[in-house]
Formats: C-alpha cells, sequence, structure tokens
C-alpha cells in the first residue's frame, strides 16, 4: 500500500520540481521539501515493485500489536554480526487471508518466505515490508526439520528419553506449576487440583511462556524448580489451538527438561503439533487441564491400590490372629483330656485292685487248705484220740510224763489220764 | 517344683506347649509329672491368648488410626 498526501503522477511531481528550480534565484540548485522527497521516493519504490515479490529472513522484535496488525523486523537468517535488517507488517485483514495458526508460524527467531510488497511510509520516510501472503509449508518445513535435527541430536547423545525414563513417583503429591501466573492454564490447572480435594502441595513458579525471553524464563523456572524438591513438576500454557511452540522447540529448553531429576509432564495446549519439550518430557499432554486430570487420576489409582493392599493386610492380618487362637484352642483341648488320662490311671488302678484281691483269695484259699491239712494231722496226733483208742498217759506228781518204770518208785502216786477221766493209783513194784 | 518363668515369646510359648501336648498324647506320662505340666500348660495357654488378644487390639487401632 502506498501513502500519498495528495494523488499526483510522477511526471506532474517532476514538472513541479522543475519549475520550483527555475523561479528560484538561479545560483541555487533546486531543493525539494522533506514531504517533496518522501513521495518521490515513495514513487519510485512502488513503480520498482509493481508487484508482490518472495523474500525470506529471520523473525526478531515479533509483536501481535491488540489492533490486529503484527509487526516484525526481518534479519537474513545466520548473520550475527551486523545483519540487513528491515521492518515488516503484516496488516489484520491481510493476516485473515493467511491459512494457518499464525501463532505457530510466526515465532522470534524463526525464518520464513513472505510474499511482500516493499512500501515507503511518506509522512515518517520509513521503509518497511507490506506482507500479502506467508509460505507457510516453507516455514512448518523449516520448524520441522529444525525440530528432526535437535531430536537426533540429542538421540543420538542418549538423553532424548532420559525425562521419560524416570519413574513417576506412585504419590506426586508435591508440585511444581511452571506457568505464566493468571493465565487459563494456571487457572485450569489449580483448578482442577483443588477440586480432586487431594492434598496436593503446589508451588507455582511464574514464567514467560511464548514470544522473546520466554526461552530464558522457562529454563530458568526450571532450574529453580529445584529447591522444591517436587515429586513431579508441571510445564503449562494454555491458549487453545492459537499456540506459539517456538519456545518449546529450542535445544535450551529440551536440555533443561533432561537436566531434571523428576519428572516433568507437559501441557502447552496445542492441538496438532508436538514439540521438542513434549518430546523429552515424562509424559506430554494436550493441555493444562489434561495434565492435571492425569495427576488426580494417577494418585488415585495409587490410593486405590494402597487402600486395597491395607484392607488386604487386614485380612490376612486377622486370619492369621484366628489361626493362632484355634491352635490355642486345640492345644488347650488336648490338655483338658488329661481328665481321660487320669481316668485311663484309675481304670489301671481298679484292674490292679481286682487281680490284688482275686491273688489275696487264692492265697488265703491256698492257706486254709493248708490249714485243714496240719489240723488233721494234729487231729489226728490229738492225745484225746489216742487215749479214745485205749492208751493212757500216766504222769508224776509233778506232772512229768512217766515214760520208763525206772521213772517211778514205790509209793509214788501217779496220775493216769484216760479218756473219760483221771486215775490215782499208788506205785507198787511188787517185786 | 519352683514356677517356671514366663516364655520369651509366643512362638517358644506354642513350641512348650505341642511338647506338652505331645507328653500328654503319649498316655504313658508320669502321673507325677501331670498336674505340674497341666498347670504349665495353662499359663502358657493363658499367655498365648493374651498376645494374640494384644495383637489384635494393636492392629485395630493402627487401622483405626490409618482410616
Amino acid at each position: 500500500m502506498i501513502n500519498h498526501n495528495k494523488e499526483v503522477s510522477r511526471d506532474d511531481l517532476i514538472q513541479e520540481v522543475l519549475d520550483f528550480a527555475s523561479s528560484s534565484s538561479s545560483d541555487l540548485e533546486p531543493t525539494l521539501s522533506v514531504s517533496e522527497i518522501n513521495e518521490a521516493i515513495s514513487m519510485a519504490v512502488s513503480e520498482a515493485f509493481s508487484e508482490d515479490i518472495w523474500v525470506k529472513g529471520e523473525i526478531q522484535r515479533l509483536n501481535f500489536h491488540s489492533s490486529g496488525h503484527i509487526y516484525f523486523t526481518l534479519v537474513d537468517a545466520g548473520k550475527s554480526s551486523a545483519p540487513s535488517t528491515i521492518p515488516v507488517t503484516l496488516l489484520k485483514w491481510s493476516a485473515s487471508q493467511i491459512k494457518g495458526d499464525l501463532r505457530e508460524i510466526l515465532a522470534e527467531d524463526r525464518e520464513v518466505r513472505l510474499k511482500v510488497r516493499p512500501d515507503f511510509y511518506a509522512p515518517y520516510g520509513k521503509m518497511s515490508l507490506q506482507v500479502s501472503d506467508i509460505d507457510t509449508s516453507f516455514t512448518l518445513g523449516n520448524i520441522a526439520l529444525a525440530r528432526r535435527v535437535l531430536l537426533e541430536k540429542l538421540e543420538k547423545e542418549g538423553v532424548l528419553r532420559d525425562n521419560a525414563l524416570l519413574p513417576l513417583p506412585q504419590l506426586p503429591i508435591n508440585l511444581v506449576l511452571i506457568t505464566s501466573v493468571e493465565s487459563a492454564a494456571y487457572h485450569d490447572v489449580i483448578d482442577q487440583l483443588r477440586l480432586s480435594e487431594i492434598g496436593f502441595n503446589i508451588k507455582v513458579i511464574n514464567a514467560l511462556m511464548q514470544g522473546h525471553g520466554s526461552v530464558v524464563s522457562v529454563v530458568s523456572a526450571l532450574k529453580h524448580s529445584k529447591k522444591y524438591s517436587p515429586d513431579v513438576i508441571l510445564l503449562c500454557r494454555g491458549g487453545g489451538a492459537k499456540s506459539d511452540l517456538a519456545c518449546f522447540d529450542t535445544e535450551e529448553v529440551a536440555r533443561a527438561i533432561i537436566a531434571m531429576d523428576v519428572p516433568v509432564l507437559t501441557g502447552l495446549g496445542h492441538q496438532i503439533d508436538v514439540s521438542v519439550a513434549d518430546l523429552v518430557a515424562h509424559i506430554s499432554l494436550k493441555t493444562p487441564t489434561a495434565c492435571a486430570q492425569f495427576l488426580i487420576e494417577h494418585v488415585r489409582e495409587a490410593t486405590e491400590v494402597i487402600d486395597s493392599l491395607a484392607e488386604e493386610i487386614k485380612d490376612k492380618t486377622f486370619n492369621v490372629l484366628q489361626t493362632k487362637e484355634t491352635r490355642i484352642a486345640n492345644i488347650s483341648q488336648r490338655i483338658a483330656e488329661t481328665s481321660y488320662l487320669l481316668d485311663q490311671c484309675e481304670i489301671r488302678l481298679e484292674g490292679y485292685k481286682i487281680s490284688i484281691k482275686s491273688s489275696v483269695k487264692t492265697a488265703l484259699a491256698r492257706a486254709h487248705e493248708q490249714q485243714t491239712f496240719f489240723k488233721a494231722i494234729l487231729k489226728s496226733s490229738d492225745p484225746a484220740r489216742i487215749l479214745e483208742r485205749g492208751f493212757s498217759l500216766t504222769t508224776d506228781t509233778t506232772g512229768k510224763i512217766v515214760r520208763s518204770v525206772k521213772d517211778v518208785s514205790d509209793g509214788d502216786i501217779l496220775s493216769t489220764r484216760v479218756v473219760d477221766g483221771e486215775i490215782k493209783s499208788t506205785v507198787n513194784k511188787g517185786k | 517344683m519352683p514356677a517356671k518363668k514366663e516364655p520369651k515369646s509366643y512362638a517358644e510359648a506354642v513350641e512348650e506347649l505341642e511338647e506338652i501336648a505331645s507328653l500328654l498324647d503319649d498316655r504313658n506320662i508320669d502321673i507325677d509329672l501331670l498336674s505340674e505340666k497341666v498347670k504349665r500348660a495353662h499359663e502358657l495357654v493363658e499367655f498365648c491368648q493374651k498376645r494374640i488378644e494384644s495383637v489384635r487390639f494393636e492392629v485395630e487401632n493402627i487401622l483405626e488410626e490409618a482410616q
């Protein structure tokens, strides 16, 4: 778009300049006013660039203005010392005609291919490029290429999966949330975590999540998070479909994530592309809300496992106690059966008693028999029996049995016992 | 006979109880030892039951606190 203060043709303008020169003092060279020279340049520029042309370069000082216009500076890629620069303007209307998410395509330090018309804005004497189209496939291709190169580099170093391979704690309660405080992402995560009623301990580190300075801010936030010794770090950024992932495709951010010794969860709020940060993170989720929900679900699952283990331990403990109790009861029962043992002893004793009794009886019987036998013998030798048979027993006065004639003398008084009495007699040897 | 000391542990008590029970199973136990053994067995049973009860109480308390 070319700006004119008034509608004049190039020839008219030149004529005007010549007229002015001739009307001035003859020793003065023709002299133009600033507006005139600006107009002349503007016209020369618009004539020189009658059609839009393609130009490529790196974006710097990108500014998505609230008016809807987008401003940035284009510089030659890879030329760090004194590069050529030119301001670029993408007007709101032109922007609306370009397919694709401009916040994703346009990013700081990114090489882009733009269809532009050079424009000299006469009032300010400012040269700029007016964008009419963007080669999105060039830009996206470049982004993809850069991503691939970085991923291959990290893979080759063997660090690509370093964070992913860290074990996710069973109860990730201590969290560090790196996000732009008061952003939609911040509220989404905090609200979800609070609603869960799980006692998460959340430390929030404010960081610039897109645009100039975001890389330094995110890397510094990640480093800073270490002092809180979190179980997990959440790197979240909202913004729905409109997203600028450039920061999360940088090597600095990727390496900062890799260097963390706790899992980093990303929720960068993009729908289609996956950034390098997502790929080196422990887990990548589409949105901050999904990040929070993932954590909540993970903690709930762990809690359920713990609850069920606790229940199992409780059951098993009581079973053990029950078994022990039964065992003691059984032993107790066996001990109680001692009375049976005593009964057995008694029975045995009773047996002894009976056997003793019978032995005694036998012994007594035998004794009785012996007694009878001896009685009979005695009976047969009883003097009375002998007397009965007609024998007699003679004793002297001293009671001594008279066995021989020599035992007596004449006149001795003898006592003779017969079966039915005693006969007294006097000895008369009668020689 | 002097009373035997308290068992060192539940396991020790059960072991001794099993010994006494086996002895009594034998039926040929010396009758003079019988009352002594039964008395000891009762002491051990009481010890074991108390131990089980106290463990059960402790476990219930722990589980209650955990909830």
